[in-house]
């Protein structure tokens, strides 16, 4: 199969399951209780509520979609405006259109994301290496053990302990904001513990495995340095299925993370996306959902490229590997 | 009090309760992040305000900044009911009044005067001549014509909002005409009492006699808008690069869901009572309200809105007990009757009975900001008379309980409080008719979408009770009781569950035209509301009609009475508005309104006295 067939068949097989994702998105909040406008009403909490006046105020919300159209046009409407990128306006931010929401918020949680994720792998690396060479050691189990601690604290939480102790004890740090780099440092501390985590694990299992290859054996049998074994020939390999990782850590956290981002007012996708959801906001929550949908896919899609590249086993067999395949297991991030 | 000494003069002891409180907070508010405190948002906005020091020759600060955090607002249409419409009041906005110091009154705003027909119908604006926009154009009459042309337009939506929600203030402006081409039983706009009669004077009919329609006029929703703007610009004129307003201050820029600065309009009318050069507001998302005392205490905003253990702890705090303010009571907690297959809830007896039991001093105990509310009127509207009051007897509730069969308690369903947010006050009720009627009662905690959907359905016949809500309002008698539970509402929630149904269908139903609409609905409730209903809906109008201010009055008493006799809304508690104001900050003074403050008028002294 040629280069281009394979992407040609995955960009296709994307399409697809993007048109799923809006297909089952639509649905589900077709069903959920309640509707934009009266949840406006009960959150703004100024006054009034039932009677003619909510019903006027639904159907002028629908504007863009005609009053009183059946919720399947709705969909299609909404869904020939987003096949050329035009979402329309958001309910809840109604002076906005839902891409230039996406094209404000998403770089903002993108490079809170990559400097997370790139401090994230220049921790985990040598974490996980030096836990993979003394395995079973009282230091192996220590890192592992605090490993796994990083991973059961919540980001939010792990936010607000350091709000506690680089505001209101040391005082060195704003609370919260979006103004210039002090802004950047609590929240993506925030947001590097749990990937360490993830990644300090992967890059440890991945060196155990490698450290047992013949072609390494062979080498420290040879009497090569250790050290140089193991960055030279070992450390390359065990890096590829970190690959695989990546892509889906990196994309869970470029769409946003909410708590995060609510905490230290950091004006991101995430928190819009969680607000269209908890207000019934259907273009932000479509368009947003869609974008994070295609975030994933291309990410996947990146990764399997770069995978190929890296081990050329795989690009001999077409790219598609179902034993590779099966060794991803794209991790989700904690919340 | 020390100088100058935050953050690092803080003792540990201090910063170590904020830790714990700051933690708490946060956990408790985790759950509703992005809940938008369903139903509550009036009492515990992270909103700001203020009232500061008296001392007003204190020496300037050379950076006059004020920095505030805000609950967050995705839009400041005043025409549109979120918190945005409030911060426009704030001072980004003017009006023709502007509010007293007590909140009681009106002063001169855009108009520099005005006057009142002798038959109390008609009044009669001049705008000053100084008015201009935030861009140096003129501001008319016309402009205030046209603004409140789009607020009584029905389906206004081009912005891609609705006017509509503004629409329950009308009872309180009682503008003539206004109701009818809001609800589209007239198109003819000339037909609607506002009128521009030259670029200066702008002329405004209301329907009867209207006391507080001065005050009335002071709600955002009668703020002027720059309709060039509006119209070049419908989806975008908000946006800083575009807005054009009239106000002591207007935005300079907004990072939705971030921050927003305001600079001072240099065409403002009155620019020598605008002091500061520069207002920097946090906006915060709702659930995170509790983490916003600690920029407060980082020094890194002045005002900050206070709820709940913020308030407990900063009251017995010794440093920040002085820095606690409070504005007087604008809004209320209520019961509101849930429509039942089960008829248990349709005797008025068995209602009373359950609101005679509510100990409201023990529920203002456990909730900081609030104090017992026995009256859908809050106590502050002037002329309030205690002979409204619901007068707490459990042995009454008892034996109506008896009476009704249920001696002791015995056979009474489950009686459940639905709410969209799990607070203290909400427990406090389920406990006190468990111990005062010795029945079962269940506080049902659900998501703002199910709430919104339930609390007008008809529930199943093993589902009875109340749900859970507050309310905001201008605290005259007109808003309190021709507006917030206005006669029209409590016909409707005096209809038996079957009608309601039917009464749903009717609003729902596309097919017919809004006027159609209107009618069914009113045949319905003429057919199907209680006797009580109707006499109230009289009463208030008679009372909207008098001339007499003291006949007025005692209209207004006497329909507030008979209203809360028929408990199908059951008032629990007033509650007031704290905040946390720094010292240094001047010349601000807190109203009982739901703005609380304006910008104007303040200062920031050099030190803290």
């Amino acid at each position: 199969m040629s280069f281009m067939t394979y992407l040609g068949k995955r960009v296709v097989r994307m399409v697809l399951s993007l048109i799923a994702v809006s297909a089952i998105t639509f649905t589900l909040l077709q069903m959920a209780p309640g509707n934009f406008a009266d949840i406006q009403r009960i959150s703004a909490g100024a006054a009034q509520f039932g009677g003619a006046g909510t019903e006027d105020m639904v159907h002028a919300f629908a504007s863009r979609y005609g009053d009183d159209i059946p919720a399947w046009r709705q969909y299609l409407i909404f869904m020939k405006g987003a096949a050329t990128w035009d979402f329309g306006p958001s309910y809840k931010y109604p002076t906005q259109d839902v891409q230039d929401i996406i094209a404000q918020g998403f770089p903002i949680s993108a490079t809170i994301a990559l400097i997370a994720v790139a401090l994230s792998l220049m921790i985990a690396i040598p974490i996980g290496v030096y836990a993979a060479v003394r395995q079973n050691s009282a230091a192996d189990h220590g890192t592992m053990f605090l490993i796994t601690l990083g991973t059961a604290l919540p980001n939010y939480l792990t936010g607000v302990i350091l709000v506690l102790f680089f505001t209101l004890t040391l005082g060195v740090l704003p609370s919260s904001g979006w103004d210039g780099p002090q802004h950047m440092i609590m929240p993506v501390l925030a947001l590097v513990l749990g990937p360490t985590a993830v990644l300090a694990r992967y890059v440890r299992s991945s060196m155990l495995e490698t450290l047992r290859e013949e072609y390494v054996v062979a080498a420290l049998a040879k009497g090569g340095p250790r050290a140089t074994v193991i960055t030279r020939h070992a450390l390359g390999n065990s890096l590829i299925p970190i690959v695989t990782v990546l892509g889906p850590l990196l994309a869970a956290l470029m769409t946003g993370t909410v708590f995060v981002e609510a905490l230290f007012r950091i004006p991101g996708l995430g928190l819009y996306f969680a607000q269209a959801a908890a207000s019934r906001d259907m273009p932000l929550l479509m368009g947003t959902a869609l974008f994070f949908a295609l975030i994933l896919m291309t990410m996947n899609l990146i990764v399997d490229l770069v995978y190929g590249y890296l081990d050329p086993r795989i690009r001999a067999a077409g790219g598609v590997n179902r034993w590779r395949r099966s060794q991803k297991n794209p991790q989700q991030q904690p919340a | 009090m020390s100088t100058r000494s935050r953050p690092a003069g803080r003792s540990t002891g201090r910063r170590r309760s904020t830790a714990a409180a700051v933690a708490v907070a946060l956990a408790l508010s985790g759950c509703s992040l992005f809940g938008d405190d369903g139903g509550n948002a009036s009492g515990t906005g992270g909103d700001a305000g203020s009232g500061g020091a008296d001392g007003s020759d204190a020496e300037l600060a050379a950076e006059q900044v004020l920095r505030l955090s805000s609950s967050n607002l995705p839009i400041i249409d005043p025409q549109v009911v979120t918190f945005g419409m409030w911060m426009s009041a704030k001072g980004i906005f003017e009006g023709l009044v502007v509010q007293n110091e007590d909140g009681t009154d009106v002063l001169p705003g855009m108009a520099e005067s005005w006057e009142v027909s002798d038959d109390g119908l008609t009044y009669t604006f001049h705008i000053r001549e100084d008015a201009a926009w935030s861009n140096g154009d003129p501001l008319t009459a016309e402009d205030f014509e046209r603004t409140y042309q789009r607020l009584f337009t029905p389906e206004a939506g081009e912005t891609g909002g609705s006017t509509s929600g503004a629409n329950s203030y009308q009872s309180a402006t009682n503008i003539k005409g206004a109701t009818d081409f809001l609800e589209g039983a007239t198109d003819d706009w000339s037909e609607v009492g506002v009128r521009a009669v030259d670029e200066r004077v702008l002329e405004i009919e209301v329907a009867s006699p209207t006391p507080g329609f001065l005050l009335a006029m002071t709600h955002p929703s009668m703020l002027p808008l720059h309709m060039d703007t509006v119209e070049e610009h419908p989806q975008d004129w908000q946006e800083a690069e575009h807005i054009v307003s009239n106000g002591p201050f207007m935005i300079d820029q907004w990072v939705t869901n971030s921050s927003m600065e305001l600079v001072p309009n240099p065409h403002y009318w009155d620019t020598d009572n605008v002091h500061l050069d520069r207002i920097e507001i946090a906006l915060l998302e709702g659930g995170t309200t509790g983490a916003a005392t600690v920029p407060y205490e980082n020094d890194e905003v002045d005002i900050v809105g206070l709820a709940n253990a913020d308030i407990i702890r900063m009251e017995s705090d010794p440093e920040l007990a002085d820095h606690v303010q409070i504005a007087p009571s604008v809004s209320y907690v209520y019961l509101a009757t849930l429509r039942s297959e089960n008829p248990l809830l349709e005797d008025v007896n068995i209602r009373k009975a359950l609101s005679l039991a509510l100990d409201r001093e023990y529920i203002a105990e456990v909730t900081p900001d609030a104090q017992p509310g026995r009256s859908l009127v809050l106590g502050i509207v002037p002329g309030y008379d205690e002979s409204i009051e619901v007068n707490e007897d459990v042995e009454e509730a008892q034996g109506l309980l008896a009476e009704a069969g249920y001696p002791d308690g015995e056979g009474f369903p489950e009686i459940n409080l639905l709410a969209g947010s799990s607070n203290v006050d909400v427990e406090a009720i389920v406990d006190s008719w468990r111990r005062n009627l010795g029945i079962d009662a269940k506080a049902d905690t659900v998501e703002t979408g199910v709430l919104v959907e339930r609390r007008w359905a008809v529930q199943d016949e093993d589902y009875v009770g109340f749900y859970y809500g507050s309310f905001a309002g201008t605290p005259d008698w007109p808003t309190m009781v021709g507006s917030l539970w206005s006669p029209r509402d409590i016909q409707e929630f005096s209809l038996p569950a079957d009608v309601w149904a039917e009464y749903q269908e009717v609003q729902a139903d596309g097919e017919l035209s809004i006027s159609e609409r209107n009618a069914e609905l009113a045949e319905m409730l003429d057919e199907h509301a209680s006797d009580a209903s109707h006499e109230l809906a009289d009463l208030v109008d008679q009372a909207m009609n008098s001339a007499d201010e003291a006949e007025q009055q005692e209209l207004f008493t006497q329909a507030a009475q008979l209203r809360e006799e028929q408990h199908l809304i059951i008032p629990v508690l007033w509650k007031d508005r704290y905040f946390a104001v720094r010292p240094t900050v001047q010349g601000l003074n807190l109203r009982p309104s739901s703005d609380a403050y304006y910008f104007k008028g303040i200062s920031i002294a050099a030190d803290e006295q």
